[in-house]
């Protein structure tokens, strides 16, 4: 568990660093061509991108840059800079005016950054409570991801599988970001579908994972061969524990058809350990479920997202229709409420979790107003 | 170490800043979606839209070619792919399996049709694409049918050649007047129209074959006001101006001089008028959701700069004469009256007169006030829009250099220059930017506004 927290308590994050220091760069070598010689006053950065501190940040970068070139305040020849920087999309904008000492426009410039999508930084979060029976020990979430991200799995403790509703993405964990390893379309041809879904199965012992989208033909199973993904097997249908004739999706939709004792299908989500369910209507329930204390008084909802975080512990996507924010149940096992929630901003779209002793690490798929997917880390402990 | 912590704090929050959620159980198929509306357009053949309706209807029940992204770069509409040659100056659009309403399948043919009778409309789109297509100014001025600059090698594929490499080439095909149509009329948008559009309004059903999937309610009503029913109430409808209006605030209330006319003839009795305007009162007071407008184009297309401040006007201090101003139907009653009061308060005697959307967006007056939105949501198109309307020689000349800039932030610095230069000559005041005055009923979820001003319906759904 503390090498779990540790892998996200690293305090220098070089990835969102470098984005500024990239930015930072850029937006110097404009300044020094638009003042073409002159001295330079810096006036402060304005921010509007809705946070503190982005601004002066980049200022500080950008007047570390441009030292030997500042203007001491005073009369003369010289250029003064008013700068604003913005989030627009995923990139980070820098734009100035460039005036002269009598107030006349030199210029107008500008300089924006991109984060790598082969490196996403992953920013941390407030950890801390929010849960009865479980601590936060950290979180962190990536920058916006090209793509659509239908489900989640990890693949060992440092590797996680991002399926893609046109792709499969293996990531590994590198400090403070996920580094992209391997990146293989699916096999078509795909059909459109409004709002897909997904369906991960990873084996870690065979160091492979089956693959199915409500977008593809066919399930596939993909061999992780170092770092790469290699296809190597199609089913009509994804292997499922106590699903002989295994999942497939209803077309056109995100619903699941399976074949289980005592579950009625469509589904909207499965879990395969402890054979956990969601129904069409975010009904809670279990395959086969044990004798334990009874059945629930008050059907429990989740979402269309759940994976186990540890035995009679599950994560579960809430069950509200539209909201500001969507949040993360955490749902022990024989009970009839919640042990907390996990609050996000945004839809949480896919689960997936990393069991370790009495802990776990926890991703999900979030998606934002606008239709980006961030995935977001959570390290979770059992409090005791 | 404590300074970069707090860059990624900091960072941690802007990335975090999603404005909404999407629900979080997901979608439900079904049902039927009524939206008011204030008035009908007269057609549904694909236009760059002027009003409110004609938004609405642009992408209902048409599809473009090519649709664009948040950095005005394109994104799939029914060409699902596209890719470049010779230094940019060739771009190949590869056309994904599509059919139209009525059953045929759409391939190339119908798409270069559609794109040769959007270069002849009115469309500020049009005619950019038009000026930098290979022999698209001729064959728009109507003296050639020859388009050396639009190919159709196969059935899927549809090949575009253009004068010079530039940096967003395919963005006019996103205008909703260059939507593909087919021979007899038929659209491919997410819905088919059931009934003709008329005064009384139009009913659409779910299109299963729609490139990105069948809509989730089975129908769409266009409520037309009645007798039983005026502009401003629902009548039972599921979308309309009586709920909260849908962010985000993008259409820009502005005020247009026509430098033609005495009154305005003089830059500096402009700049009194730009300047007489309290806008954070008008939009505190008159235009709740509303913001104050500095620059002529919504941070959703320019990220915000520091803008040039108009400075304080040095000549004339008041206006006299008597000024027509042509009010929109589209603007809040209560800040055309306002508006009026401001003008009326320098002195003008002012005859303020209501006309329709669409009149307002392009006749000409005295003075206008208008609720202006891009035909494109891209802000090089959107500024070559404002710069037709204020016939600005210096801002066309800042948007054909930016045009040929192909380093996006080289690129952006030119457009900070031509709106600049549009907002200098004070001929188009920017007021307050206003969000879509169109919102759901609580338990519709799924509706989006655009930067354009379109409302998105296809992904809209209705709790059972």
């Amino acid at each position: 568990m503390r090498a779990l927290a540790a892998m996200l308590l690293v305090a220098a994050a070089g990835a969102p660093a470098a984005t500024l220091a990239r930015l930072a760069d850029t937006a110097a070598a404009e300044i020094l061509r638009a003042a073409d010689g002159r001295p330079v006053d810096l006036a402060p950065f304005e921010d509007r991108t809705g946070a503190g501190t982005v601004a002066a940040d980049l200022q500080s970068l950008v007047a570390a840059r441009l030292e030997g070139h500042l203007a001491a305040a005073g009369p003369g020849p010289h250029v003064t800079v008013s700068s604003s920087v913005a989030q627009a999309g995923a990139r980070l904008v820098w734009s100035a005016r460039v005036v002269d000492e009598s107030g006349a426009l030199v210029d107008l410039v500008s300089a924006s950054t991109a984060w790598d999508p082969g490196l996403l930084p992953l920013v941390p979060g407030p950890g801390g409570a929010g849960a009865e029976a479980v601590d936060v020990l950290e979180r962190a979430t990536t920058p916006p991801i090209e793509g659509r991200i239908v489900a989640l799995a990890f693949a060992g403790d440092e590797r996680l599988l991002v399926l893609f509703d046109d792709a499969l993405a293996l990531y590994r964990r590198d400090g403070l970001a996920l580094r992209l390893e391997s990146r293989r379309e699916l096999p078509g041809p795909l059909v459109p579908v409004r709002f897909p879904g997904g369906l991960l199965v990873a084996t870690e012992r065979e160091s492979a994972c089956w693959a199915l989208t409500s977008r593809s033909p066919r399930a596939v199973l993909f061999s992780m061969e170092g770092s790469r993904l290699v296809p190597t097997h199609q089913a009509d249908a994804l292997p499922w524990p106590r699903a002989p004739a295994g999942v497939r999706f209803r077309p056109g939709t995100n619903l699941l058809d399976v074949a289980l004792a005592g579950v009625e299908a469509p589904l909207l989500a499965l879990e395969p350990d402890e054979g956990w369910v969601v129904g069409p209507e975010g009904t809670i329930a279990r395959v086969a479920a044990p004798p334990g204390p009874g059945p629930s008084a008050t059907p429990r909802r989740a979402g269309p997202a759940i994976a186990l975080l540890w035995p009679g512990m599950l994560a579960a996507a809430g069950p509200e229709a539209p909201g500001e924010h969507d949040r993360i149940l955490l749902l022990p096992d024989g009970e009839n409420g919640t042990a907390g929630s996990l609050p996000v901003d945004g839809s949480v779209r896919a689960l997936a979790a990393r069991r370790h002793g009495r802990g776990a690490l926890l991703a999900a798929a979030i998606e934002d107003a606008r239709g980006g997917f961030r995935v977001g880390l959570f390290s979770l402990a059992e409090r005791r | 170490m404590r300074h970069e912590g707090r860059v990624l704090a900091v960072l941690g929050v802007v990335l975090c800043a999603a404005s909404a959620a999407r629900p979080a159980l997901g979608p439900r198929y079904g049902g039927e979606l009524r939206i008011a509306v204030a008035e009908m357009p007269a057609t549904l053949d694909p236009a760059a839209p002027r009003g409110t309706a004609e938004r609405l209807l642009a992408f209902l029940v048409h599809e473009p070619v090519l649709g664009v992204d948040d950095d005005g770069r394109p994104r799939p509409g029914l060409a699902q792919s596209w890719s470049s040659a010779a230094d940019g100056r060739e771009w190949t659009l590869r056309l994904g399996p599509a059919t139209f309403h009525d059953g045929s399948p759409l391939d190339s043919a119908d798409a270069a049709r559609s794109l040769r009778r959007f270069l002849r409309t009115g469309s500020t789109a049009a005619a950019h694409l038009a000026r930098t297509l290979e022999g698209g100014d001729e064959f728009r001025g109507g003296g050639t049918g020859a388009l050396p600059g639009l190919a159709t090698p196969d059935e899927t594929r549809i090949v575009l050649r253009f004068r010079a490499p530039m940096a967003l080439p395919l963005a006019a095909l996103a205008s909703p007047a260059a939507a593909v149509v087919s021979s007899r009329g038929a659209g491919a948008g997410p819905f088919a129209p059931t009934t003709p559009v008329s005064a009384r309004g139009l009913s659409a059903v779910a299109f299963g074959r729609h490139v990105r999937g069948r809509p989730f309610v089975d129908v769409v009503r266009l409520v037309a006001p009645g007798p039983d029913r005026g502009p401003g109430d629902p009548g039972g409808a599921d979308v309309s101006a009586s709920s909260p209006p849908l962010p985000p605030a993008a259409g820009t209330l502005m005020l247009v001089l026509d430098p033609g006319v005495p009154a305005f003839a003089d830059g500096r009795t402009r700049a009194l008028v730009a300047a007489s305007v309290d806008r954070a009162q008008l939009v505190r007071r008159f235009l709740p959701g509303g913001e104050p407008a500095d620059v002529l184009v919504s941070s959703l297309l320019l990220p915000p700069w520091p803008a040039a401040a108009s400075p304080a006007p040095a000549g004339p201090a008041s206006l006299s004469g008597r000024i027509t101003l042509r009010v929109g139907s589209d603007v809040p009653a209560s800040a055309s009256q306002r508006v009026v009061a401001h003008l009326a308060a320098l002195g003008a005697e002012v005859q303020a007169t209501a006309v329709p959307a669409a009149v307002a967006a392009t006749e000409s007056g005295q003075a206008r006030l208008v609720l202006w939105y891009p035909e494109v949501p891209e802000p090089g198109l959107a500024l070559e829009e404002l710069a037709a309307i204020a016939d600005s020689r210096e801002a066309r000349e800042a948007l054909a250099a930016a045009d040929l800039e192909r380093n996006a932030d080289r690129r952006r610095a030119g457009l900070l220059r031509a709106e600049e230069a549009l907002r200098a000559s004070d001929i188009l005041v920017p007021l307050a930017r206003l969000p879509l005055r169109l919102g759901p009923r609580p338990g519709v979820h799924g509706l989006r506004a655009t930067a354009a001003g379109i409302l998105v319906v296809e992904d809209a759904w209705i709790e059972p």
